[in-house]
């Protein structure tokens, strides 16, 4: 276990040295680039008691790399928290992918992608120094399918209106990186225009047949809170997702919509509907200073066997100071609140629980 | 037949509004290698300088050089090429390339290096703050003026 953890941190130190050596001998073609992103946070949670404490986040390094004239390589790997491991940090291939651009704007893309459903999982990745806000959109810990490895047609910025699709097949969400046990392919459809500058108009249908519903083997794939994994629901689920985006980033308003509606059918409880709505308001003062509110809410049905019932709030104010490209400052007062069924919940107690938080993220590029 | 001077400046006078080859009043040139461009539209120019193509007529990748910090027309690039600020602009940037939509612009000290950069690689676009007299007529793409 130690002698697998020592030679996944040579490997990634490997791939670091590997990229950064690539970087500086085509420095002056400038074929392959190399950047990174991180964040680190302060927060005030106060729940039954108060929480204050400093949290270093996601650190990210990402490389891009022109292989040959229509060839090209672009690979995110991030090293994050996590308290079930020995060193406390994991690292992980977020994408790693091969595309090819058969034709003006037209491109093949081989490899593990995030998910083109919607505009946040398109656009953000894991650079916090682009989020508008602190967090992504909660849909994302529990029906976005985050990841997809498999293959991407992509077709962008065609015609006045902008016109881009992207269909994706792959891995279904109960795979993991390397293996998938059973015959449950995904399948992605997504299309948007972009008339103006600024403005991103998007819709998406995602479909995944699971043959076991396997909690927690794709990221994006989490239960309800409360609710432990060994005794979810292991059988067979139709897994259907449509999403909306509406984002306008302007040079005064800034508006983001994420609209998620699912629905999962299983044998034992029937098609379950479920959705989650984001949306974002910010009004750039000027080039550094956009005060902004947010509204987030999931609502999973009752009879919902692939995440479980709940209904999840969150609703906030924030500030963010843009120092440059490169690295901004945002904070955050936020409040939520969360309810359980009491005809899933495998905890003690259900009911609500509400949490008021004020957060400080500084997140940045390098 | 005397009627064909005043036809002739006509066309001339004509010609000199819809074509012009600086884009904006400090006289910044846009310049190509095997791009396949005749002229370009402010227009079409900004969709380019936003990685709109990925791809040119001539079957060569859209290779964009732009002017770094460094320089003293960046400023006047970003807002008179893409209507918005330097800041935004490496933003807008930093983002495509992040989503994985298109390649990293190219982006260069001064003038020299970038007439340089665009000379030596077929399918490079860039902008530089010169005469028209310094850069090689073959080089240029001029622009059409609406």
């Amino acid at each position: 276990m130690l002698k697998n953890k020592y030679m996944l941190k040579k490997l990634f130190i490997g791939i670091l040295v590997f990229f950064y050596t690539i970087s500086h001998l085509h420095a002056q073609i400038k074929q392959t680039q190399f950047n990174g992103f991180g964040h680190i946070e302060h927060s005030v949670m106060v729940k039954d008691s108060v929480e204050s404490y400093f949290s270093i986040g996601e650190h990210d390094f990402f490389v891009t790399s022109n292989i040959s004239k229509r060839i090209s390589f672009l690979g995110e790997f991030v090293i994050r928290f996590n308290s079930s491991v020995e060193t406390n940090f994991l690292t992980s291939i977020e994408r790693a992918f091969i595309k090819f651009n058969y034709i003006n704007n037209h491109s093949i893309i081989v490899g593990k992608i995030h998910t083109p459903v919607n505009f946040w999982n398109d656009t953000y990745h894991h650079g916090r120094v682009f989020f508008p806000v602190i967090d992504r959109p909660l849909a994302f810990s529990y029906l976005v399918p985050l990841h997809t490895l498999g293959t991407q047609f992509q077709g962008q910025n065609i015609g006045d209106l902008g016109f881009g699709y992207d269909i994706v097949l792959g891995n279904g969400i109960n795979s993991t990186d390397f293996f998938q046990g059973d015959f449950d392919p995904s399948i992605t459809a997504a299309f948007h225009i972009k008339p103006l500058q600024g403005l991103r108009i998007g819709v998406s249908y995602f479909y995944n047949h699971l043959s076991n519903n396997k909690p927690g083997a794709h990221s994006g794939h989490s239960l309800a809170p409360g609710i432990d994994p060994e005794m979810a629901y292991k059988g067979s689920v139709d897994f259907n997702m449509l999403c909306s985006s509406f984002s306008w980033f302007g040079k005064r308003y800034e508006f983001l919509n994420e609209f998620s509606f699912n629905q999962t059918k299983t044998d034992v409880k029937g098609a379950s509907n479920n959705f989650s709505n984001f949306s974002y308001a910010g009004l750039r003062l000027n080039d550094k200073n956009i005060p902004f509110v947010l509204f987030d809410y999931i609502s999973i049905a009752e009879n919902d066997l692939y995440t479980y019932s709940t209904e999840i709030m969150k609703a906030g104010i924030g500030y963010r100071y843009e120092f440059n490209y490169l690295i901004n400052i945002k904070a955050q007062l936020e409040y939520s609140r969360a309810k359980q069924s009491d005809s899933h919940s495998m905890q003690d107690h259900s009911g609500f629980s509400d949490i008021l938080g004020f957060r400080v993220q500084l997140a940045y590029g390098f | 037949m005397k009627k064909i001077p005043h036809i002739l400046l006509l066309l001339m006078l004509i010609k000199g509004t819809l074509y012009g080859q600086t884009i904006s009043s400090e006289g910044l040139l846009l310049v190509g290698n095997k791009t396949g461009l005749e002229s370009v539209s402010k227009k079409q120019m900004k969709e380019i300088f936003r990685g709109s193509q990925s791809i040119w007529s001539t079957n060569e990748q859209v290779i964009i050089v732009m002017p770094s910090s460094k320089t003293d027309f960046a400023d006047d690039f970003a807002s008179s090429v893409l209507q918005m600020t330097q800041s935004a602009m490496h933003k807008y940037w930093l983002g495509l390339v992040f989503q994985g939509r298109s390649s990293a612009p190219v982006f260069l000290n001064s003038n020299a290096e970038i007439l340089e950069y665009v000379k030596k690689n077929e399918g490079a676009i860039g902008i530089v703050k010169m005469s028209v007299k310094q850069v090689p007529s073959e080089m240029l793409i001029p622009i059409i003026n609406r």
